[in-house]
């Protein structure tokens, strides 16, 4: 069982420690009738889309994604994510 | 709410949770997920109070920020509210229940006994 | 025809509740040492607070969400956190000045020791917040202060050098720490954010809907910019009474003797009048604020248009602060001392307050069509950038000033 507040801030790393970037937001899909996570948005342009904010009528927030199902270990203030991944814009 | 699609830390975190009675009641101060690694990890719960605060302070300041808050003693400085609680996400969060019975506001009608002493409360 | 109305008996509650004691101390000071040539800080601090106060009315009307709402959502909890404490801390030193300045002018109106008369005025004021509703408040308190346009036809009647005034509302620039503290103080006075905690906060306690949304804009642009004028005729007066002999008004009741000596004793009274209710009315603003800031940060039910027991910790948290200020008003401090680090510490806190606004009221998924056209991004813009050169010089230009005192 995990909480936001584990993963939000957290650095992302590849297993062998190239640094992604840093989570700022959890993207979510709905799925039958509640939500569920489907991935983390991270890096640089994360923190900036987050203040400055999408003008359009998206609930989403500008920044780069890493899918769910590349996380491979959740540490203390870290994600571990497989070797290869990169964050998709989106 | 846009499509199938949200972010729930710009969307949700923070947001003001209001009951059925359109009282306010607090904040969602924390969110919970069911499921593991294997598969994607579900919204069971919003937490709300402010003994969650202390997780989401940076680390150096996790132990001051537990003594001032609280550590999160569920009942006590922190009230998990099952996700199914929530009728509808726009600019607050709207609960399908009263805030008595999910527990919320309880600082509230604590201090409510005190004010209602006063003339015309 | 009666929405005409409604509207002149708003403009009329914002101009008597735009002048607090930070204009009658700032002001005051600046026309004592520097004449007519800070008048151009007068327009720049209005501007400030329309753009501010149109973007924050609108936020709220269109989002149904005050200001501290929007800071705890936008930022986040730790940058919320900050801005709470900090606002609360300026919020409290900001009510000591004011219910400070408040005993000082009962003294001048009534010679009863001073103590006795800080109580008067707290207990004074909570009875009318307690009993009175929201409207009837920010009408007693703003059309009373309205007699401070005393100074405004004082400020004709002195009869100064009109082609000095209006050089002096031409931006100019002097090289010295003691101008540069001024240029802070005045523009800071305009822009203190209490106002537009009230403001927000008031536009739902008023329900404003997007019906009213033009004509509380009006309200606001009008109200502010005709209490601006009030504030460049507090400088003007103290340019003409006290910059010759040199006078350093360091006492409130030195800002009252301007009117004394355009129309005697009634000037006076008008005076102290005026800036009894335009102080108490700023008391009451900041002890609002500062619950409005609690409960909306913590999420807790809020306004005073629930009955107090349905906003209990709301109810209690005005309470409190004023008792707090009584306290640290009995210690003896003096409320012009208060005053200036209640201006100066708000200046330093205002781009944290000021940017989740900003952010929000341009943000379509909050505001719709209402979001920011060109205009408001561009003064909301230029704005955040003068806010933020202002409070970065503001401590330092307090500390080698030593206060204004050159």
């Amino acid at each position: 069982m995990i909480c936001a507040s584990d993963l939000i801030g957290c650095r992302v790393e590849t297993d062998s420690g190239k640094r992604l970037g840093r989570v700022h937001d959890l993207r979510a899909r709905a799925f039958d009738g509640g939500w569920e996570l489907m991935g983390l948005v991270v890096g640089r342009r994360g923190i900036v889309a987050r203040l400055i904010g999408d003008s359009g009528p998206d609930p989403l927030v500008r920044g780069d994604v890493i899918p769910w199902g590349a996380v491979a270990q959740l540490q203390d203030g870290l994600v571990i994510v497989r070797e290869g991944t990169t964050p998709v814009a989106a | 709410m846009g499509g199938d699609r949200m972010d729930l830390v710009y969307r949700v975190l923070d947001d003001q949770l209001v009951d059925v009675d359109g009282r306010r009641c607090g904040r969602v101060d924390d969110l919970e997920f069911e499921g593991d690694l294997g598969e994607p990890p579900r919204v069971s719960a919003i937490l709300s109070g402010s003994g969650v605060w202390h997780r989401r302070m940076p680390r150096r300041l996790r132990a001051i920020g537990a003594r001032l808050f609280g550590s999160g003693v569920v009942g006590r400085d922190v009230i998990r509210v099952p996700w199914t609680q929530v009728e509808d996400i726009s600019s607050v969060i709207q609960l399908k229940s009263k805030a008595r019975e999910l527990g919320l506001a309880q600082g509230d009608d604590r201090d409510a006994t005190f004010v209602a002493k006063l003339p015309r409360s | 025809m009666k929405k005409i109305f409604q509207v002149a008996l708003g403009i009329i509650a914002a101009i008597g509740g735009f002048v607090d004691i930070g204009e009658l101390v700032f002001n005051t000071q600046a026309g004592a040492v520097y004449r007519y040539q800070l008048l151009w800080a007068v327009p720049v601090g209005v501007i400030g607070i329309v753009v501010f106060a149109e973007m924050t009315g609108r936020v709220a009307t269109v989002s149904g969400r005050p200001v501290f709402d929007v800071v705890r959502m936008r930022m986040g909890l730790n940058v919320g956190l900050v801005t709470l404490v900090a606002s609360l801390l300026i919020n409290l030193v900001t009510l000591a000045a004011e219910v400070g300045g408040a005993a000082i002018v009962l003294q001048l109106l009534f010679d009863v020791n001073v103590s006795t008369l800080i109580l008067v005025a707290v207990v004074g004021l909570v009875l009318i917040v307690y009993f009175v509703p929201f409207g009837g408040i920010e009408r007693i308190f703003g059309y009373l202060g309205c007699a401070l346009l005393v100074y405004v036809a004082a400020a004709v009647h002195l009869r100064p050098d009109w082609h000095q005034v209006a050089q002096g509302l031409v931006p100019s620039w002097h090289s010295s720490a003691l101008y540069a503290y001024f240029v802070v103080g005045v523009i800071g006075a305009a822009l203190i954010p209490y106002e537009v905690y009230f403001y927000s906060s008031g536009a739902i306690e008023d329900r404003w809907t997007l019906r009213d949304l033009s004509l509380n804009r009006a309200n606001s642009v009008l109200g502010f910019t005709l209490g601006g004028i009030l504030s460049v005729a507090l400088i003007v007066v103290a340019g003409e009474v006290f910059f010759a002999p040199k006078v350093q008004p360091g006492y409130l009741g030195t800002t009252a003797l301007g009117a004394q000596h355009a129309y005697g004793e009634a000037g006076l009274l008008l005076a102290l009048l005026g800036m009894l209710f335009a102080v108490g009315g700023a008391a009451v603003e900041c002890a609002f604020s500062g619950a409005y800031t609690l409960a909306q940060f913590a999420g807790w039910e809020w306004g005073k248009y629930r009955r107090p027991r349905e906003a209990p910790r709301f109810t209690l948290a005005w309470l409190i602060f004023f008792a707090l200020a009584f306290v640290i008003v009995e210690t003896g401090v003096d409320p012009v001392l208060l005053t200036e680090y209640a201006v100066i510490l708000s200046v330093v806190a205002l781009p944290l307050t000021y940017l989740p606004v900003l952010l929000v009221a341009r943000d379509r998924t909050f505001m719709g069509e209402r979001a920011n056209g060109l205009l408001a991004n561009t003064f909301g813009w230029l704005y955040f950038a003068i806010l933020l050169v202002v409070s970065l010089a503001a401590i330092p230009l307090m500390l080698v000033t030593d206060g204004g005192a050159g």
